[in-house]
Parts: structure tokens; C-alpha cells; sequence
């Protein structure tokens, strides 16, 4: 009995300091991790038709995803609960730039992207291009998408996540669509480097 | 007997848990046979894409399975029943070609990420406060007339607020 209750004990211990060692591991910023390469050289444009390249979306933190403006159910509720999230970050939310970028730029031109973004409170980016522009931008994004449906009513199937962006360029994490508040806001404030 | 007294109990509760909706931008409860319909929304994908999305609750307290087999709407070149789906990360968005199975004595909450009725090309004098006439073409049932209201983006989901309700228990994913 005792030696049971022992076992367990030693068990839960090296448990514990686990926990520890992965948290205080997942904590530690930059540096003494290696960066996982996601990103690279592209030329989109914006919602006001400027150009924006990599060198302009490093310059701040960036929370980025692929979205449409066809997209009745998905893309406004992910619109909606970022710019939730970036009120409840208040006054250290101008520190990140949230990024939409359009996976069909047959349909949505900058005037497009700049009308539909209106609609939502906070600073949004909208990135479109042409075509080959976004095969490129989505190969160093790793973002997937690919069209559903013919004719003019089809839709755009892509990667739902949002990845997570530091100052600089290098690749935080994601936010996924299920995960608390609580926990959004804490890699967000990670992000803000807060 | 059981089910009777079952029965009764739910639609209580479904009515009282309406009567708590009307005061959120919903409509219903409608009722057709034994089918109810309650906490009804739409939204309009803003930048005049002419895309909309309608989110309802649709009740089966019958002794048997029904399925919704067709929506539509008078203000939109197409209405359909569609279900948003995230798998291995990529979200999509597909037809049910073959209908919403309703389950007897069960529920389907339509809310935005899961199944919702899609519309495109809404007419252009559809807006926020707007009623969008939708009519449910049930297999058993029959079909039943709707008025939606549209309400504005982020009004905050108003479906969602009231799922933690008892007659809300049991939810179809």
C-alpha cells in the first residue's frame, strides 16, 4: 500500500516538474528558440491599393488569416471575435496588425476588401493580389485554399487558423476558433510582447 | 405516458425559453404540427457581396424523424443549407444536398461554424432591421413561412446566448 502511494507520489513529482520545464520552456521569448520558418518575399497590395510587402508587415507584431468576403458564416465570425479580442487588449492592441488576406482576388479588389473591413471596429489589413501573387504569398504562408463549386456562387475553402506573427517576422503560434478567450488574449498579449 | 409528459415539459420549457429570446434580435417561436421553429437571425456579409446567413433552432417533437429538405427565399437568387466544416485545419464550406435529418424529440441549433442556411444575391434592399421571408420545406411536416430580421454584424450571435438552456441540452454537431 505504502509502496503504491510512493510510486504515485514520485510519479505526480516528475510530472509537475515537466509541466514546469515545457511552460518555462514555452515562455521563454526569441532567442533560445528556433524559429519555425514560416513567411517569405511577396508583393501584395492593400485595401487602399498601396503596396505591402514583407519588409512592411515585419515591422509589427502581426496576427494574419486567409478569409473572403463571400464568406457569409466563417470569415465575419473570425472578424468579429479578433476585433473583440483586440478591445480586450486595449491600449497595447495598436501593437498588432491583424491581417486578412483575401483567398479570392478574382472577386475581392482593394475597394472590395476596404468596404467589407469597414464594417468591423478595429484596424484591419486587407491583403489581395493577383493570382499568381497569392499562390506565391500563400507557399511561404503555408496557407492553404483551394475554389468549391462552379459558376458564380462557388466558394473558397482554406486554412481557418490564425497565425501569430512576432515584431520581426518570426513565427509565434496560431489562434485556434475554440480556445477561450483567456487563452487567445494571452498569446496575443505574448504577441504584443506585453 | 412517459413520452407524453416528456413532451409537455419540453415544449413548456422551449416556450419559456423563447418568451426569454424575444427580448435578443430573434424571432419565433413558429410552429408547424409538432415541428417548432424559435431564436431566428440573419446577418449579411457586409461590402455588398450580396451574401447572407440565417441561424435558427429547429425542434422535432414528434414520435418521428423528419428532415428539412429545402429552404428558400423570395429576396435571394439562391438559398441552401450549408455546413461550415474545419478539417485538418481548413475550413470549408459545403452543400447538404440531402437535406438536415431532425431526429424525433431532438434539436438542430444552426449558429455561425456549424450548419446554417447561406443565401447569395440578396437584393439590395435587404438590410440591418430588415425581415427576410424564409420558408422551411419540411419532408413530414410541410413547409412553414418565416420572417428573419436581420441584425447588425456583431450584434453578438444572439443564438448563442441562450444555448446553455435546458431545452438547448442536447445540441447536433
Amino acid at each position: 500500500m505504502l509502496k503504491r502511494f510512493w510510486i504515485h507520489g514520485v510519479a505526480a513529482v516528475l510530472a509537475i516538474c515537466a509541466g514546469v520545464a515545457i511552460s518555462l520552456y514555452l515562455e521563454t521569448p526569441g532567442q533560445e528558440r528556433p524559429s519555425i520558418a514560416i513567411g517569405g518575399p511577396f508583393t501584395m497590395v492593400d485595401q487602399d491599393g498601396q503596396i505591402i510587402t514583407k519588409q512592411n508587415l515585419d515591422q509589427t507584431a502581426v496576427a494574419l488569416f486567409a478569409g473572403f468576403t463571400h464568406c457569409p458564416d466563417v470569415c465575419p465570425t473570425t472578424l468579429l471575435r479578433l476585433s473583440s479580442l483586440m478591445k480586450q487588449l486595449g491600449s497595447d492592441a495598436p501593437k498588432i496588425r491583424i491581417v486578412l488576406v483575401t483567398v479570392d482576388p478574382e472577386r475581392d479588389t482593394p475597394e472590395v476588401l476596404k468596404s467589407y473591413l469597414a464594417a468591423f471596429e478595429g484596424d484591419f489589413t486587407g491583403m489581395t493580389g493577383k493570382p499568381e501573387q497569392l499562390k506565391e504569398f500563400a507557399k511561404a504562408y503555408r496557407l492553404f485554399y483551394e475554389k468549391s463549386g462552379t459558376g458564380r456562387d462557388y466558394t473558397m475553402n482554406h486554412t481557418s487558423g490564425v497565425f501569430l506573427f512576432r515584431k520581426g517576422g518570426n513565427f509565434q503560434g496560431t489562434l485556434d476558433q475554440h480556445e477561450a478567450d483567456d487563452v487567445a488574449l494571452r498569446k496575443l498579449k505574448m504577441l504584443a510582447g506585453v | 405516458m412517459f413520452l407524453a409528459s416528456l413532451r409537455f415539459v419540453a415544449i413548456v420549457v422551449l416556450v419559456a425559453g423563447a418568451a426569454n429570446a424575444q427580448s435578443a434580435e430573434t424571432s419565433g417561436p413558429w410552429k408547424l404540427g409538432d415541428i417548432f421553429v424559435e431564436q431566428a437571425w440573419a446577418r449579411l456579409a457586409p461590402g455588398g457581396s450580396g451574401m447572407g446567413s440565417v441561424y435558427l433552432t429547429v425542434h422535432n417533437m414528434s414520435g418521428q424523424d423528419d428532415l428539412l429538405l429545402a429552404v428558400d427565399s423570395p429576396v435571394a437568387k439562391s438559398t441552401a443549407v450549408y455546413e461550415t466544416k474545419v478539417k485538418d485545419g481548413v475550413a470549408s464550406m459545403d452543400p447538404l444536398p440531402m437535406g438536415v435529418n431532425l431526429p424525433s424529440y431532438d434539436e438542430v441549433v444552426m449558429r455561425p461554424g456549424g450548419i446554417h442556411i447561406m443565401m447569395s444575391g440578396v437584393m439590395k434592399d435587404t438590410k440591418v432591421g430588415s425581415l427576410l421571408p424564409v420558408t422551411l420545406v419540411f419532408r413530414d411536416a410541410g413547409s412553414l413561412d418565416l420572417k428573419v430580421p436581420v441584425v447588425p454584424l456583431g450584434a453578438g450571435e444572439p443564438a448563442e446566448k441562450h444555448m446553455k438552456h435546458p431545452a438547448e441540452g442536447h445540441m447536433k454537431h
